[in-house]
């Protein structure tokens, strides 16, 4: 589904990956750990295609998506961000619906019904707590429906009680769907607890623990 | 955040044609020499440095002193009907120096009401205006709100924290001021003190109804006096280095030291004694905006409006919105591939803003004379030179910095979370910027255009040297009866380009009040 092959990327001369190679399978969802500042979320830019690689290639779906290069919007893949990314301008509903390849009122209660965010569809973002913003943005994914959702330290701003309620959700929506899914994270624990293989990312090298 | 490389291409070509009439006035700085242009260099050229430079210094101390006092006083003091005052003082900015120039003139002329009414008390002393200190008064009371709002601004951002801080080291209240609030505020002041600067250096209808020798008066003389395109261009070129010279020391002042910090806002100081300031600013109102509206409305009992009015004040309306639309989806699209990186070249082509409306028009002129002495064999004379679009390109030329700006100001403020996020939904770069870029811009957009639309209403240099025969616009009617000296003429005119610039004045007020509370 998805394979890194012996890609090396600097930033202003200074190699973050020299000779990187990963593989993922249709549904997995494994999780890579990693210290702050050692390349984590620069890895999952490669595969968003917000960074190009100096070499080697990228392949989703057994097609390279570095030669010819494909844009972002082109790649089946998402990525949930560690900042919080709703429009800011739209409604939790229009946020939820921004990608959906199909726009019907039924998908959208649906999946309101399946996050229990029914009670928040006209509310902005501003209005929404963490946890609950979380939220909107997974569904969002979700709902894209891509073939690879990357998660960039998706519990990372909000505390330990919340963040395991909401790790027991993500888990839950995960069943019921059959992305394969990435996350990046620097808390060993929110690795455990997603379950999965866990991958240990230093000094530009990925190792399965 | 990634771009298609078509607009990368296109920008690119977008900067080369913003750029070319430049060309024109680099060429005439390498042409061969002319018995006019040594006469103007040899005689004119220190006058026009000198004038120019006399006039820029006082004009900019004055704007500086009276809009930083007010931003000072708005920023720091609560009094009534404080939104109310900082609208009607800030009105000014709808006013061009030329109709307070056409209005104080008149006022202060043996026929006029002033001069009457001191004849009449026997002060026989005659206050002649149409000098430099006159002219720099102009120049003061018509475009001290720039420092105004950006000194308040700037003040109002970093609130009183660090001078509580101050204060509770042990620091005098004096010390505090210049150690303390006077950095702080200084680049706001300057940035205030630059649009001035820029605006002076710009402004073509005061010093020539004052017949104050300076470089862009110089400009239009050589073109319409002496015929001379060549020495214009020439004179263009010096201009442009003064300009650039004057740019850069400015925007070296107006960088903040240490970058700037958000700080909590604090509750502001009652005002001792609010009547007697009431008092004076109520005073200053009447001078710069209440006697001047009167006076203007008055002249218009005293003669017919001028033919052609309304179709005037329809193309000023038109081709404002018209070049506020072309800058605003002009800049979206420039402003893309500097999102990612430093592009020179399309920061040189919105640089407009700094260069004055004659240099862009004498060059525009050198320009499509050449355009048209090529195309002559086929296309039968001149089709570029003195048509409407060579205006509209010069105003989108002029005023595209202020586009870029605004749009550079609200992407920082934006950051590219939002836009990669929606790449990541699949969306495509025009998608992206539909959906996402442009509904979080919008205030930024909207500031913008009312802004350009301000300048728009009361630009007068570009029009009138490069519109078509019988194109006239508000400004150009108003300057046209100050030169033929039929000031009761200009009235009707003259408050047509006030009451449309008021208007957008005073939606771009209610703009950037519900982008400070948002």
């Amino acid at each position: 589904m998805l394979e890194i092959k012996n890609c090396a990327f600097s930033y202003q001369d200074v190699p973050i990956f020299e000779d990187i190679s990963f593989q993922l399978n249709d549904g997995d969802r494994h999780t890579i750990v990693g210290p702050s500042g050692v390349g984590k979320s620069t890895f999952l830019k490669l595969i968003m295609g917000t960074l190009t690689p100096q070499s080697g290639d990228i392949l989703i779906a057994g097609k390279s998506v570095i030669h010819p290069f494909k844009a972002p919007h082109q790649r089946p893949v998402t990525l949930i961000s560690q900042e919080d990314t709703l429009f800011p301008h739209l409604t939790v509903a229009q946020n939820l619906m921004f990608g959906a390849p199909k726009k019907t009122s039924d998908v959208l209660n649906r999946w309101l019904e399946a996050l229990e965010l029914t009670p928040l569809a006209t509310r902005y973002p501003s209005e929404l707590s963490g946890g609950e913003a979380q939220r909107v943005m997974l569904g969002r994914a979700l709902i894209y429906a891509p073939a690879i959702i990357l998660m960039d330290e998706p519990f990372k701003a909000l505390d330990a009680t919340l963040k395991l309620t909401l790790i027991d959700r993500f888990k839950t929506l995960f069943k019921d769907v059959e992305q394969t899914v990435l996350t990046v994270t620097h808390d060993a624990s929110v690795a455990t607890a997603l379950g999965g293989h866990v991958y240990r990312l230093d000094d530009g090298r990925l190792e399965r623990r | 955040m990634i771009i298609p490389k078509r607009i990368w291409a296109v920008t690119l070509g977008l900067s080369i044609l913003l750029l070319m009439p430049f060309s024109a006035l680099i060429g005439a700085l390498f042409s061969p020499s002319n018995a006019i242009w040594d006469h103007v260099r040899e005689t004119l050229l220190p006058t026009y440095l000198f004038h120019t430079t006399l006039v820029l210094v006082i004009s900019v101390t004055l704007a500086t002193v009276i809009g930083a006092s007010l931003g000072f006083l708005f920023a720091r003091r609560a009094f009534p009907a404080k939104k109310w005052w900082r609208l009607a003082l800030i009105l000014p900015l709808a006013i061009p120096s030329y109709v307070y120039a056409m209005i104080t003139a008149d006022l202060f002329s043996i026929t006029g009401l002033v001069g009457r009414t001191l004849a009449e008390f026997g002060v026989g002393v005659s206050l002649s205006w149409m000098n430099i200190p006159g002219v720099s008064v102009m120049f003061a009371l018509a475009l001290y709100p720039y420092v105004f709002l950006l000194t308040e601004s700037t003040l109002r951002h970093h609130g009183t924290h660090y001078e509580t801080a101050a204060a509770q080291l042990g620091v005098g209240p004096l010390k505090v001021f210049f150690k303390i609030t006077l950095p702080l505020v200084l680049p706001g002041i300057m940035a205030g003190a630059s649009l001035v600067a820029f605006e002076v250096l710009n402004d073509y209808g005061t010093v020539a109804y004052f017949n104050i020798p300076v470089f862009s008066f110089a400009i239009f003389d050589a073109w319409f006096r002496l015929g001379d395109l060549t020495t214009a261009l020439r004179i263009g070129g010096y201009f442009i280095v003064f300009t650039f010279l004057l740019s850069w020391a400015m925007d070296r002042l107006k960088k903040p030291r240490g970058g700037r910090l958000e700080t909590p806002k604090a509750p502001l100081t009652k005002l001792k004694k609010p009547k007697r300031v009431m008092a004076w600013m109520g005073l200053f109102w009447l001078l710069t905006t209440g006697i001047p509206i009167l006076q203007l409305i008055h002249y218009l009992t005293l003669a017919p409006l001028p033919s052609g009015l309304f179709m005037a004040l329809f193309r000023t309306a038109w081709v404002s919105a018209f070049v506020v639309a072309i800058i605003l989806v002009l800049s979206l699209v420039l402003m893309q591939p500097l999102r990612r990186r430093r592009m020179p070249v399309i920061r040189m082509a919105s640089l407009g803003y700094v260069i004055p409306g004659s240099i862009i028009a004498v060059s525009l002129m050198g320009l499509t004379r050449d355009l048209d002495v090529i195309s002559l064999g086929f296309l039968g004379g001149s089709f570029l030179r003195y048509s409407v679009a060579i205006v509209i390109f010069a105003m989108v030329i002029r005023f595209l910095t202020l586009g870029m700006n605004a749009l550079t100001s609200g992407y920082k403020k934006m950051g590219v979370r939002y836009s990669l996020a929606a790449q990541s939904l699949g969306k495509s770069w025009h998608q992206t910027l539909r959906q996402v870029d442009i509904p979080l811009l919008r205030e930024s957009l909207i500031s913008a255009g009312l802004l350009i639309a301000i300048d728009l209403i009361k630009e007068l240099p570009l029009t009138l040297m490069l519109r078509p025969f019988g194109f006239e616009t508000l400004s150009t009617l108003v300057f046209r009866s100050m030169q033929n000296e039929e000031i009761a003429r200009a009235a009707g005119p003259a408050l047509g380009m006030i009451g449309l610039s008021a208007v957008a004045l005073i939606f771009m007020m209610k703009e950037r009040q519900s982008d400070a509370r948002n």
